[in-house]
């Protein structure tokens, strides 16, 4: 191919090949007007990656499609539960939280719950807000009177938000309300019922002080069964101080004969144990009645004994 | 670090300007012949093709060269001498034949250039290249008053053959319609619009190769016959191979 050199500088020449496109090439000494024939071209420049220019509308779409992954991204994160608050008054309600502590949902576990909440709007209140709130309404709907008794129930799987907000809640229930009413805070999802009281710091506030925590206990079937278990206890106490008052007359006589009746108490209670509590109290109270006739039975017939030998002699 | 800015500066200033380009290489030119020497193991002289491919190569670099991606005289100094070793790869063909400067074995001290008779007489040949030159410096300063430069119009050019083929059209319904060239050097500007409508060429095409345009129109108008008969030769070399 033959060149016709048009230009020369120092470090290049510009060249018109054959088809009429004109190059770069090296200066190979060459002069202007000059064919040649073998030249060294210019490598294609690489230019660097400029930005893509965009029509408008595909910068607007763009735009509007971030903002609705970020509205998206963002209500997901929001509508996340990270847990629940109940609140017993009479009427029983739980709030479900996000991690934001913003109340998500609202519902009404007895009538007089849906009756407190309906009507009420807790979008974009946090929980603390909404606890004060259908306290105040509970009040104002004739729930809860002065002395009456609010039980606070936080679940969560995060321990350390639980007892933060469990803290939180009952400091600003209290605050909210004065001295007014008594909040109560409990952890339901363990065994143990955790009461944290404001009026009473002692530990003597139990849950048989307060009708109104009667009435919330009343739902709590856990707990229920707590206080049966405390009942079946205490019946076992008093079948063991009637045992020592019926043996305590003949303590020095019948002592193979407590032996047998002790051992065959401690038998059937083993039995009876694995019986429900309820008919383990009855079964005892039985058994005892039983053997009290078996004594008396007894002492009558060594009372009869000892009249034939007084007798004889 | 100060003098490192101010090289950037000037390897910018040469990116934008043909002359500042020419400037740079003439300040570096030592620098260039130390890094040839490193390959070719010889100090360069002015004459030396060596030293015309490594000038290139410098040019090449300071063209392609994006600051914030390290120092300029590094990237200099690996081009020139990629480009060496290119070059030699590149006459590694001709490395068994002889040069005409040498004289033949067992004769005189006449080289065989100099027995070799000349086919064309160089001194007929004088006035082709004088006018040549004299017509090239015409079409430059025509350029000029368009406000373009031939380096310009090389870096306008279009690299695919369809991009080039879509010009060539343009330039032949230009040819047909002579009015089109004629407006073009009376009012300066190149009929964009008239162009891509009669030759049925994109105008986004035309308009990307603006300055390309307006050379190759302005070389066929009046009174440049070297540079036509160039374009023209190749086209019947190229009718007569088809």
């Amino acid at each position: 191919m033959s060149y016709l050199v048009m230009e020369c500088h120092p470090g290049y020449a510009v060249v018109m090949d054959s088809a009429g496109r004109f190059l770069k090439a090296a200066n190979l000494h060459y002069q202007v007007g000059a064919r040649v024939t073998d030249v060294v071209l210019m490598h294609e420049e690489e230019k660097p990656a400029s930005a893509a220019v965009l029509p408008l509308w595909r910068k607007f779409a763009a735009v509007a499609a971030c903002f609705c992954l970020l509205l998206f991204g963002a209500e997901t994160y929001l509508m996340i539960p990270f847990g629940s608050v109940r609140m017993q008054i009479n009427p029983d309600v739980r709030m479900t939280v996000n991690s934001l502590d913003y109340v998500i949902a609202l519902e009404g576990l007895n009538s007089d719950g849906w009756n407190l909440i309906l009507g009420y709007h807790y979008t974009w209140k946090k929980v603390d807000t909404v606890t004060d709130e259908l306290t105040d309404r509970a009040e104002e709907m004739g729930y809860l009177k002065t002395g009456g008794s609010i039980r606070l129930t936080v679940e969560s799987q995060h321990e350390s938000w639980k007892t933060a907000t469990r803290e939180q809640l009952v400091k600003e229930l209290s605050a909210h309300t004065g001295d007014t009413f008594k909040v109560e805070a409990a952890e339901s999802s363990s065994g143990n019922t955790a009461v944290q009281s404001e009026e009473h710091d002692s530990d003597d506030a139990e849950d048989e002080d307060d009708p109104s925590s009667d009435d919330a206990e009343k739902d709590d079937s856990e707990e229920d069964d707590k206080s049966e278990k405390d009942d079946s206890e205490e019946d076992e106490e008093k079948n063991d101080q009637t045992e020592h008052h019926t043996e305590e007359p003949d303590q020095e006589e019948k002592t193979e004969e407590k032996e047998e009746t002790e051992t065959e108490e401690t038998k059937q209670t083993k039995d009876a144990e694995t019986d429900t509590k309820d008919t383990e109290t009855e079964t005892k109270d039985a058994e005892t009645e039983e053997h009290d006739d078996e004594k008396k039975e007894d002492d009558s017939a060594e009372h009869d004994e000892e009249e034939k030998e007084e007798e004889d002699k | 670090m100060q003098e490192e800015h101010v090289m950037i500066k000037m390897v910018s200033a040469a990116q934008k300007d043909s002359a500042a380009a020419d400037a740079l290489i003439e300040q570096y030119l030592p620098f260039i012949r130390s890094e040839t020497a490193k390959v070719i193991g010889h100090f360069p002289s002015d004459v030396e093709d060596e030293l015309s491919i490594a000038m290139f190569a410098f040019y090449e670099a300071a063209m392609s060269y994006q600051s914030g991606k390290g120092p300029f005289l590094k990237l200099a100094a690996l081009a020139v001498r990629n480009r060496l070793i290119d070059y030699y790869r590149r006459e590694k063909r001709h490395m068994g034949a002889v040069s005409l400067n040498t004289a033949p074995s067992g004769e005189d001290e006449q080289t065989m250039e100099e027995k070799l008779a000349d086919p064309v007489n160089m001194l007929e040949r004088l006035p082709d290249r004088t006018a040549a030159q004299q017509e090239i410096q015409e079409f430059s300063d025509q350029l000029a008053s368009y406000g373009l430069s031939l380096t310009e119009i090389a870096e306008n050019c279009p690299k695919q053959d369809r991009t080039l083929s879509a010009c060539m059209q343009a330039l032949d319904y230009a040819r047909r319609n002579l009015f089109l060239l004629e407006q073009l050097v009376r009012s300066k500007k190149l009929p964009l619009a008239q162009l891509a409508s009669g030759a049925r060429v994109e105008r986004k095409t035309l308009e990307r190769h603006r300055k390309y345009l307006v050379a190759i129109l302005l070389a066929y108008t009046n009174g440049f016959e070297i540079i036509r008969n160039h374009l023209q030769m190749i086209g019947r070399k190229e009718a007569v191979s088809q």
